[in-house]
């Protein structure tokens, strides 16, 4: 209201509050921050601090600490700047956001700079949904929000105890989740963005490379963060390291295909140069190319969630022979499933795959490329090649003999082998023997094109986990897994997955069997196998909780709303069915809570006040009401005229329950008996 | 029929209407969802909805609890005394808070009567001036508040209407609601002057030249009363026991006075003859002395009292009207 009021500065339990509140809020953010946002946050905190214990100068107090303050404030901004580039994206947004809220608790001197500061709290609090989640992410949202309402109770009222205050912000907060459950589900969403999103707009935490490479890898370019395609020249190794999921399936029926047909497709490679590999360039594609599939048995249907990646690859079961209905998809003539955009968000889609099938088995337009070795590389492994072809009497019989030469000669499989210097394949088969997928099946392609077998490099999932609590099947990024595809005539591709020869239990038990005992369960029940079996259960639980979060809450948009709206029986679901029924649903919810504010009847679980009021009310059908600001001893005396007949009973009551009440000498069940025996039978 | 029932029980208990609106606060808060809101549909972050949709909770539930906490109020006026200008008319006013939690941070607005504009209610809103703040009415109680109103001129006033309202609990919703408060009230001039009581005149008369400045003899004290000067409280006094008393000088016995408005026809207007005259008279009953008053439209004789004083107030305040 435009009253012209006196600037009310905030009390200072109210200023505490907010600063505990806003550090609460911003510490998760000084995870992904650089250190001088925590350090200019934390510095104005300690700063605002000492003003209160030590009474120290605000900038408002001094004008060279108002000078020194403000040129601080702009060389922040420039230092966001610098650090950023001068578009704000995600992370700069952050950046500032933090620092300009911690030079803002400095400030604050009026009842506006109070609330300015507290809406800033709440726009940090939306900003740590761009990093991060999950449920206990909103368990914090409602923690924060409860905070900042407590903040904005106790700017305007200091009298009662900080824990009240905080109660009375739980309420509200309480009474506040219908309506938002409410909104959630029925606001009718639509589907973003509206503008442009920044390049920093989610978090791409770790993803299937889009090459592959042996040995050393460049160095990588702090500098140049997220900015180049280079830096995701990865190998699959550092993959290995990496917990986070990949995607998630749920197959019909909760019909399972055999754990050795559990390979994920993903990108193709055909180029390499000795070290790298590449898939085909973009002028080597053929728009006209088409995967010709003959499949036999049944198929498998399954829907996928796949987290986003920032590249347009899809992944599904080898080999998909339905595709997506709700996405522009298209299948390449080298049998990869890729979107029409980039997957910058988690996306679902459905599939139906064969793992029995024939791919392309009478030509292949780039049977070519499958052959091609770089020159003058692998000396010792084309020797090789050429000693094991001149004793094969077939192509498959080549196969054979290369496999086992991998199964007979010492090689073994490990998460760590040595680093490979010069020509990496040569040393790897001649010489160091210990490797991984990508190492067997770099090598295992190579011999294949020596001996004249048209050969390429899948890389992908390989394995998975079935969620025994809602039989979802989680990949991780662990589960990345590479292997080697060979054309045969009449056969077409087949896949063949020279690790497998090496270390069978990769295959067949799947990554997490081979992973050291500390990544499957803490160290410190490790040895106890009935604690390991209890964690692992709260683990499924826990996993199983998680991904109907991110399946029905993360991903809850526009086709989510409308999948949910069918299963709750609403019939073609549309924005003004939701309008309409959001309308019912508000109404309701302000009914309720109208009448659990303004209902009169005391709900306290105070017995003897209940008891006391019982009797008011006993009293009150005689026609002898209690006047509010009557006390109960006058009360009992006007009763007791009023009412002659039962003189005795009322008094005794009065007098019992301004002991307990007043005295605390009387028993408090002789009060609530006398109550209960007070049934006056006739009028006054 | 027990809705009915129920519906013209509620009727009864609503004596006043409350209204609300969303305060500067409460707009700016409605801003930033809005913005939220916007981000979380660029962004299609799902959570980023969800707080927003919370915070939409929030707003509403406060707009429940503001409108609740000054709701169930119950309210008594009492009489309202009469007072010298400039000074506040303590007017009383019982509430009574009904509902079994406290009423909070409750702010009393007084708006002057005839300061009415029908065509934009809101407009008025910044002529009201705050002039009470409650901070706690506990539950069901009924507690006693003096309502200071400001009095700019003499005579009668015609009390205006009180806002009674709050911004608890989250200063985002502004809820309120009037009290008419249909009185009247009489002010009396402001009792300012520096001449001395026209004492010397009467007093040569009687030829008791020794008493002419008879007001210094101590003779004892009284209560407090609204307009006694400031300079005869007994301060020490108070610092002992906490009652405000002033003392009484006494002068002669029988020594009566008649204030005129001939002895304060050289100041220079109305309004500070009337303010002397009202002075004088503040003394004169302070020192226990007889006095009366001749005004050229009345003439009150010499007397003393309660009845007696306030009647030559009266006609002070009222001279001209």
């Amino acid at each position: 209201m435009a009253n012209k009021k006196p600037v009310i500065a905030p009390s200072k339990p109210a200023i505490h509050w907010l600063m505990v509140t806003l550090t609460i809020i911003a510490i998760p953010h000084f995870f992904y921050q650089p250190i001088w946002v925590a350090l200019i946050f934390l510095f104005m905190m300690s700063w605002r601090l000492m003003h209160s214990w030590r009474g120290w100068p605000l900038p408002a107090d001094k004008r060279l600490l108002k000078g020194l303050h403000s040129v601080s404030a702009v060389l922040t901004i420039l230092l966001v700047f610098y650090s950023y580039g001068i578009t704000i994206g995600r992370d700069a947004g952050v950046a500032l956001l933090t620092t300009m809220a911690a030079f803002k608790i400095v400030e604050v001197k009026s009842l506006r700079d109070y609330y300015l500061s507290c809406f800033m709290g709440f726009f940090l609090v939306i900003t740590h949904f761009f990093f991060n989640q999950t449920i206990p992410i909103v368990i914090l949202m409602l923690v924060n929000v409860i905070l900042l309402t407590s903040c904005l109770i106790t700017v305007n009222e200091t009298d009662s105890s900080a824990k009240s205050r905080v109660k009375q912000a739980s309420i509200m907060v309480l009474q506040a989740t219908p309506l938002m459950l409410l909104l959630f589900v029925l606001f009718p969403r639509i589907s973003g963005p509206i503008w442009g999103l920044p390049n920093d707009a989610m978090d791409i935490p770790d993803s299937l490379p889009d090459s592959m490479t042996l040995g050393e890898l460049p160095p990588r370019n702090s500098a140049t963060t997220g900015m180049s395609d280079d830096i995701t020249i990865g190998n699959i190794s550092q993959l290995i390291q990496s917990d986070a999921i990949a995607f998630r399936v749920k197959f019909d029926n909760n019909r399972f295909p055999d754990r050795q047909n559990l390979y994920w497709r993903g990108p193709v490679l055909w180029h390499t140069d000795g070290k790298r590999w590449l898939p085909l360039q973009d002028n080597q594609k053929q728009s006209d190319a088409v995967s010709k599939i003959r499949v036999s048995g049944e198929a498998l249907s399954y829907s996928m969630t796949l987290e986003p990646h920032d590249r347009r690859w899809l992944f599904a079961l080898d080999f998909p022979t339905a595709y997506p209905a709700t996405m522009q998809t298209r299948l390449s003539g080298d049998g990869e499933l890729n979107s029409q955009e980039t997957v910058k968000q988690r996306i679902q889609y459905r599939l139906s795959s064969n793992t029995e099938y024939l791919f392309n088995p009478l030509n292949d337009p780039y049977l070519r490329y499958g052959l091609n070795l770089p020159e003058d590389h692998h000396p010792r492994s084309q020797r090789l090649a050429r000693q094991l072809i001149e004793t094969s009497e077939s192509n498959e019989a080549y196969i054979d003999a290369v496999l086992a030469y991998f199964r007979q000669q010492n090689f073994s499989y490990s998460l760590t082998p040595p680093a490979l210097r010069g020509d990496t394949i040569d040393q790897f088969l001649f010489e160091t023997r210990q490797g991984f997928c990508e190492h067997y099946a770099a090598s295992f392609t190579i011999l294949m094109r020596a001996g004249g077998i048209p050969a390429r490099i899948v890389t992908g999932y390989q394995g998975g986990e079935i969620n025994p609590v809602d039989q979802v099947l989680t990949v991780r990024q662990r589960d990345a897994h590479a292997w080697t595809e060979v054309w045969l005539p009449n056969k077409g591709w087949l896949r063949i997955d020279p690790t497998a020869a090496v270390s069978s239990n990769r295959v067949d038990f799947g990554m997490g069997d081979l992973l050291p005992a500390e990544r499957r369960s803490p160290r410190a029940i490790a040895n106890n196998d009935r604690l390991v079996e209890m964690w692992q259960s709260a683990k499924n639980n826990w996993d199983a909780l998680n991904s109907a979060w991110d399946m029905w809450v993360v991903s809850y948009g526009p086709e989510k709303q409308l999948e949910l709206l069918k299963k709750l029986g609403m019939q073609q679901p549309d924005w003004q069915k939701m309008i309409r029924w959001l309308a019912i649903g508000i109404a309701m919810v302000f009914i309720w809570i109208a009448w659990t504010t303004l209902r009169l009847k005391s709900h306290s679980t105070d017995r003897v006040q209940r008891a006391y009021l019982k009797f008011c009310s006993t009293l009150a059908r005689h026609g002898i009401e209690r006047q509010p600001n009557e006390g109960p001893e006058a009360f009992a005396i006007r009763a007791q005229q009023a009412f002659p007949a039962y003189q005795q009973q009322i008094s005794t009551i009065s007098t019992l329950y301004m002991h307990v009440r007043y005295r605390g000498d009387a028993s408090e069940n002789d009060f609530i008996q006398s109550v209960k025996q007070f049934k006056p039978q006739h009028s006054a | 029929m027990w809705a009915r029932q129920y519906w013209q029980r509620w009727r009864q208990q609503q004596r006043y209407r409350v209204y609300i609106l969303p305060s500067r606060y409460g707009l700016s808060y409605s801003m930033l969802i809005l913005v939220m809101l916007l981000g979380a549909i660029n962004y299609n972050n799902s959570l980023g909805h969800l707080l927003c949709f919370l915070l939409v909770g929030v707003g509403h539930v406060a707009m429940h609890h503001s409108y609740r906490n000054v709701r169930q109020l119950d309210f008594q006026l009492g009489q309202a005394e009469p007072v010298f200008c400039e000074q506040n008319i303590p007017l009383p006013l019982n509430l009574t808070n009904q509902s079994p939690r406290p009423i909070r941070q409750l702010e009393i607005a007084y708006l002057p009567s005839g300061h009415r504009s029908a065509w934009w209610p809101l407009k008025q809103f910044s002529r009201y001036v705050a002039v009470y703040k409650a901070s706690a009415i506990a539950a069901e109680q009924t507690s006693q508040h003096l309502i200071p109103i400001p009095t700019t001129r003499r005579g009668w006033l015609e009390l205006g209407r009180l806002r009674l309202s709050s911004i608890y609990p989250i200063g985002l919703l502004f809820s309120w609601f009037f009290i008419e408060i249909k009185q009247r009230v009489l002010v009396y001039p402001k009792p300012v002057g520096n001449k001395s009581l026209p004492l010397a005149s009467a007093l040569e008369e009687s030829g008791v030249l020794q008493h002419q400045h008879g007001l210094d003899d101590f003779a004892g004290f009284h209560r407090y009363r609204e307009g006694d000067a400031r300079q005869h409280i007994a301060w020490k006094a108070l610092a002992r026991d906490g009652v405000l008393r002033t003392k009484q000088f006494s002068s002669p016995a029988g020594q009566s006075l008649m204030l005129q408005w001939e002895a304060v026809a050289d100041l220079p207007d109305t309004e500070a003859r009337l303010s002397q005259l009202c002075q004088w008279i503040l003394t004169a009953d302070a020192a226990g002395m007889q006095y009366g008053l001749s005004m050229p439209n009345q003439t009150i004789a010499v007397s003393s009292g309660e009845q007696h004083r306030h009647q030559c107030l009266q006609s002070l305040a009222l001279y001209g009207e």
